[in-house]
């Protein structure tokens, strides 16, 4: 039996840290799992998974390969590896080279899911230099998402959110606290 | 804290180092991006406010030069511009941009990129 009742990606990059701070201050989502991938280098993996943790009350890790998604946990791509969704809610480290520029890649995971009935998704691009994330986005609506970016005036560098936006797959254009208050309507 | 400002306008410097050194920061001044890398061979750790339009390496090539050299561990990169928008000239190296400052860039910016970023400085790798 699957435990997942929703799952939710969410990607940043440039100004992502202070982003997901915001946007996951004491929020506590119990009706699904959400999987960041944060571009970031790698000295920052532990200090930024202690820091959603403690920032937003939730359970947070660096997943591991063949881990079991749980509802309720925040899971952080580590640097230097993708980060997969497999179709039981079981990750997958994919070792490979660099997707636009970068390991790891929204991309790689948002394209990983597949579809799920019954399973709410919803799929997030923040603030970033670049365009990951849209190919992501655009597969995610494809499979049923809820897809929202942030507005690009409140992001630190719009690159991925106007990327995101031009792909034509976005249902919403939130500021972070919309986008909060979507996630605890949906997830909380 | 410690804070690197990487930057050829002698004003920039000054007018930053009037501002942190109030604030008990403890800076350390690069002009260009060659200096950058100086300072970094040096023992440099902490938060780098970096320029991009600089000559002989630019940001973009210090930060290429940084991850060559394995001088990336350690140090928080916030770009501080003028470019309004970097555009794809810098995605090649996003995973090391954790911010990006547009001057001019009022006071209050500067102390919210230092408070949020601070304690990402030095972290250790697993």
């Amino acid at each position: 039996m699957n435990e997942i009742s929703g799952l939710v990606v969410i990607g940043s990059s440039t100004g992502g840290l202070a982003a997901l701070t915001e946007l996951l201050k004491s929020i506590r989502l119990s009706r699904c799992a959400v999987v960041i991938v944060q571009h970031m280098p790698e000295f920052i993996n532990e200090s930024l998974r202690a820091s959603i943790q403690q920032n937003s009350g939730m359970p947070c890790c660096l997943p591991l390969h063949g881990e079991k998604i749980k509802v309720g946990t925040v899971y952080l791509a580590r640097y230097g590896t993708h980060l997969e969704i497999e179709g039981h809610f079981q990750t997958r480290m994919i070792l490979n080279d660099p997707v636009n520029f970068v390991c790891p890649a929204v991309d790689v995971t948002m394209r990983s899911l597949v579809a799920t009935t019954g399973i709410p998704l919803m799929g997030v691009v923040l603030t970033g230099m670049g365009k990951d994330g849209a190919a992501g986005i655009r597969h995610m609506k494809s499979i049923g998402a809820f897809t929202v970016v942030q507005t690009p005036q409140t992001c630190v560098v719009a690159g991925m959110v106007a990327a995101a936006i031009a792909t034509g797959s976005v249902d919403a254009v939130m500021d972070l606290a919309m986008i909060r208050q979507e996630l605890i309507t949906r997830f909380g | 804290m410690r804070i690197l400002i990487v930057d050829d306008d002698e004003d920039v410097r000054e007018t930053l180092r009037l501002v942190l050194e109030a604030k008990g920061h403890e800076l350390h001044f690069a002009e260009d991006g060659e200096q950058c890398l100086a300072r970094l061979k040096e023992g440099f750790r902490g938060l780098i406010l970096l320029d991009i339009m600089m000559p002989r390496l630019n940001g973009w090539e210090t930060i290429e030069k940084m991850v060559e050299l394995g001088l990336v561990q350690g140090n928080v990169i916030c770009m501080m511009t003028a470019v309004l928008d970097p555009g794809r000239t810098g995605e090649h190296v996003a995973s090391h941009v954790l911010h990006y400052l547009r001057k001019p860039f009022l006071e209050k910016e500067l102390q919210s990129v230092i408070s949020q970023y601070g304690s990402f400085c030095g972290g250790e790798t697993e």
